[in-house]
């Protein structure tokens, strides 16, 4: 669509401009999907690469990515525009220094400096911008539009309506860019008497070249791009009845055609789950109203996310630090267990059991969790009537009584790269609430949560239960790697949190903005070493996360209260440092110390 | 002189590119272009406002098309589809001219004697309910009454309808869906049908709930819908049609109606509609041999055997 675009507007003579656009524009309906013959499934860009290849982890991009504000005609938004709400309060003389068509919209397109190759800069920021200024007054094709708004809809300027531009991912030298566009008209058909049409455009970019990527570049030479995808495709419509016209459990898209397959110019964002598909206007055989449905598919080996368009060795931006890193999110779940049930003869007590996770969880590792269902339910039968009074069951039994409870059992695993985490979770609650009785007493309460990892690097092998330690290169300091680290994460989320003060300092000291008064710089830093070594001193266990190193430190809000006096919770931002040391982002550790980027 | 010959260069290129653009623009086998010959011609302002469900807007489409002698992707703008409930809706409130749907639910039937209007109704294509089952399976046929004890749970293995010794797995659709509706109406009513299949499904709220499994042609599968669906999905070389009563779906069988599961499509109007309205003319026109083809073109069967 994109470049159909651009091509009319090289043309010079303005009568025959418009004839060609018409023409392009109605050509996108020459192939399903908004197809056009001239491109293919052929692979254009970068090296041959053959599966298995998929998506190790992901390398951050240099760049520095800012945002634009413009009004509805693409005119820069002045920073003052008040909002509907203070536009209403105004006075008449005050109002009439706006444009009431800018006061319920808002705009915007992002643009990206830090790429070595000026001009290749030069050319993504020219795409991202028009990207957005040729949707700011379009009325996609959509099946039906016109016959409900008319021939020449203006969009209702009293409600609000947007085009903005996102990014959704933003590494390993691609830059992938939506643009969401809603608008709203009158209708003469639905009861409302207003339509709402909203539609996303899409910008994929190859950073090395400034070219767009096409879905086929995102695969593997040895693949077959288009089958993988339609199959991807032909799977969730049978999943979901997306044949039938309804709505049900578990469904993803609607068709109104038989699919036949995607066309190479399918539109599509890269995300950290994997390529979305979006089906909208270039997609008729879908049915999707004045809007769109997209569907995700995960990353896998047969992706070429990674070496297509990166490599370790070669630095594409000004900013040559090394780059931070982080994984994929697996969102593919399976469900192995999810049993609701009272207890034996106890019809008063409930339990709910679930196994559920990813489908790459070894037998081993899912036979573990399964069992940890069954053998806590056992222990939750046997702690119950031990700790239940016979009296208040026989009183219960009689009549004359109440007792009640509940539990939940669960077993959850994520992957995340080549590693899985397992959590495991326990809540019991039993408690008598004999009204008019002053008794009214728990009578069992156990929550209880904790993790495994596991590195799958096994070759088939049982998997490999991690520790801290074995997630750092041997010799590394890894105590003192994370002591800085939480240091890092609670100092850098402060910064993020706290307002700018008076003198343009962003935030203040991490631990210490509310108690300095009285005491010296040395004491607190004194007791902030404290604070970090306590928690250090007290993880019980630890996860791999997508982004972050996850630390599980147990009674982390006595230990603040013992060494601040204070409780975290009756503090601002109190607790939300206990959080941030206990979640270290990826960026706060240098990456070569961790082994778990090493595959 | 230069002028007059930069200027010429310019006009032979956009010449060039327009016709290029053209040809770019040659239709494929889904989008096919208006037939300039067509007998019934409208414009946007005198083109019947038409609405229908999901499933046959592929046909009313295209119909508009020709009609209005534009490329599909611009009359697909003048033709609504506000899906079966929503069409009956507007037709009934006056909202909509005609529709094009399957025959009226009682609930649909029962808005329309509420609001005192009668419907007008002209079968115009023709569908079919057919069952498949993985191509490797070895039956080719059932009968309505096998079928029918397939999914009343008492025959349960494929052994005893001349098949492998394989458990039978009777996938079915959701409740309220068209096609589970198709199931109680062509084969078994919902009080005699076995319970479904059930699977685990991330429901709307992030919770997950028990919810009819979906067709994954196992060895041992069995699942239905409708033939304009099955026929060209990407993934029907992996399955099989099954011959019902010993026929088998096809085009020509369900055309001509020898295919026991059929299931018509419709055009309809208020009955009030006047006699020399010009929607009225577009009814004559599904049922001529160009309305007729209209629909082989839009991938349907048409109601009418050659």
């Amino acid at each position: 669509m994109m470049k159909r675009r651009k091509k009319a507007v090289l043309t010079v003579c303005m009568v025959l401009a418009a004839v060609i656009a018409g023409i392009f524009t109605g050509c996108t309906s020459s192939a399903p999907g908004g197809g056009d013959s001239e491109i293919s499934w052929e692979i254009r860009t970068g090296d041959r690469i053959n599966a298995p290849s998929g998506v190790k982890y992901f390398t951050k991009n240099n760049l520095t990515v800012e945002t634009v504000e413009v009004n509805r005609d693409g005119s820069l938004r002045d920073p003052k525009m008040p909002s509907p709400y203070e536009y209403d309060q105004m006075i008449r003389t005050e109002k009439e220094k706006w444009r009431v068509e800018d006061i319920y919209f808002s705009g915007s397109y992002v643009q990206i400096s830090g790429l070595k190759d000026e001009e290749t800069e030069k050319i993504v920021n020219e795409k991202l911008k028009n990207l957005c200024l040729d949707n700011l007054e379009r009325v996609p094709p959509y099946r039906g539009i016109k016959a409900e708004i008319g021939d020449t809809p203006v969009a209702r300027t009293d409600v609000y309506s947007s085009t903005h531009e996102s990014v959704y991912f933003n590494d390993n030298n691609i830059l992938s860019v939506g643009l969401f566009v809603s608008n709203q008209f009158d209708s003469s058909v639905n009861s409302w008497g207003i339509v709402d049409v909203y539609y996303m455009e899409t910008l994929n970019i190859d950073l090395n070249t400034g070219n767009e990527i096409m879905l086929a570049d995102l695969f593997c030479n040895d693949i077959d791009a288009a089958d993988f995808l339609d199959t991807a495709v032909s799977e969730a419509i049978l999943d979901g009845n997306g044949d039938e016209e309804g709505w049900f459990y578990g469904e993803h898209i609607k068709i109104n055609r038989p699919f036949k397959g995607l066309s190479p110019n399918q539109k599509y964002l890269i995300g950290d789950t994997g390529v979305q598909l979006l089906f909208d206007y270039e997609t008729p055989e879908f049915d999707v109203d004045y809007g769109y449905l997209s569907l995700i598919v995960p990353f896998s080996d047969e992706f070429a996310i990674t070496e297509r368009f990166f490599s370790e060795d070669e630095i594409i931006y000004t900013d040559e630090k090394p780059q931070s890193k982080r994984f994929a999110y697996d969102v593919e779940r399976e469900y192995w267990l999810d049993e609701y049930s009272g207890l034996d003869d106890h019809d008063w007590f409930t339990i709910s059991k679930r196994a559920a996770g990813s489908p790459k969880t070894p037998e081993a590792v899912k036979k573990k969790m399964l069992a940890f269902l069954e053998e806590e339910e056992k222990e939750i039968k046997k702690e119950i009537a031990d700790a239940v009074p016979a009296e208040d069951l026989q009183r219960y039994e009689a009549g004359e009584g109440m007792l009640t409870g509940d539990g939940y059992l669960s077993a959850d695993s994520r992957s995340v790269g080549p590693y899985l985490t397992v959590t495991y979770t326990e809540y019991v609650n039993v408690w008598t609430p004999d009204y008019g009785n002053e008794a009214n007493e728990n009578v069992l309460n156990k929550e209880n949560t904790f993790t495994e990892t596991y590195d799958l690097r096994t070759n088939g092998e049982e998997p490999i239960k991690l520790t801290l330690e074995n997630i750092f290169v041997p010799g590394a300091d890894y105590e003192g790697i994370i002591k800085q680290a939480m240091i890092d994460s609670i100092n850098g989320a402060t910064r993020e949190t706290n307002e700018i003060d008076q003198n343009g300092n962003s935030g203040t000291a991490a631990f210490s903005d509310y108690d300095t008064a009285a005491k010296s710089s040395d004491e607190t830093e004194k007791r902030n070493k404290e604070y970090i070594d306590k928690l250090y001193e007290n993880i019980v266990y630890f996860s791999i996360e997508n982004d972050n190193l996850q630390l599980m430190i147990e009674n982390a809000e006595e230990i603040y209260q013992e060494v601040y006096g204070k409780n975290p919770y009756d503090i601002e931002g109190g607790y939300a440092y206990i959080n941030y040391a206990q979640n270290l982002n990826y960026s706060y550790m240098d990456c070569s110390q961790l082994t778990i980027f090493d595959f | 002189m230069r002028k007059k010959k930069v200027l010429g260069i310019i006009c032979m290129l956009l010449i060039v590119l327009t016709g290029f653009s053209v040809a770019g623009c040659a239709p494929q086998e889904d989008e096919k272009s208006p037939d300039k010959t067509a007998s019934l011609t409208f414009t946007t302002e005198t083109l019947p406002l038409i609405d229908g469900a999901t499933a046959l807007a592929p046909y009313y489409e295209l119909m508009a098309s020709k009609m209005l002698g534009m490329e599909l992707e611009e009359a697909r703008q003048w033709v609504l589809c506000s899906k079966t409930d929503g069409a009956y809706e507007n037709l009934i409130h006056d909202k909509v001219d005609m529709i094009f749907c399957s025959m009226p639910s009682e609930e649909q039937q029962a808005m329309a004697d509420e609001a005192g209007v009668e419907f007008e109704m002209v079968p115009f294509l023709n569908g079919g309910f057919v069952f498949f089952v993985n191509k490797e399976n070895p039956v080719d046929s059932l009968t309505i009454q096998q079928l029918h004890d397939i999914y009343a749970g008492k025959i349960t293995n494929w052994s005893e309808v001349g098949g492998d010794d394989t458990e039978i797995i009777p996938y079915q659709r959701p409740n309220n869906s068209g096609s589970q509706t198709g199931m109680y109406h062509y084969i078994i009513p919902e009080n005699e049908i076995m319970e479904a299949p059930t699977e685990m499904k991330i429901a709307e709220m992030g919770g997950i709930v028990d919810a009819v499994a979906s067709y994954d042609n196992a060895a041992g599968a069995i699942g239905y819908s409708y033939y304009y669906y099955v026929t060209s999905m990407h993934y029907t070389d992996q399955i099989k049609l099954l011959e019902i009563d010993g026929v088998a779906p096809s085009d020509e069988t369900i055309a001509d109606g020898t295919y026991p599961l059929i299931n018509p499509s419709y055009a309809i109007i208020n009955a009030k509609t006047p006699e020399d309205s010009p929607v009225r003319e577009i009814l004559s026109w599904l049922v001529s041999e160009e309305g007729q083809e209209t629909a082989r073109e839009a991938g349907y069967v048409p109601r009418l055997s050659e």
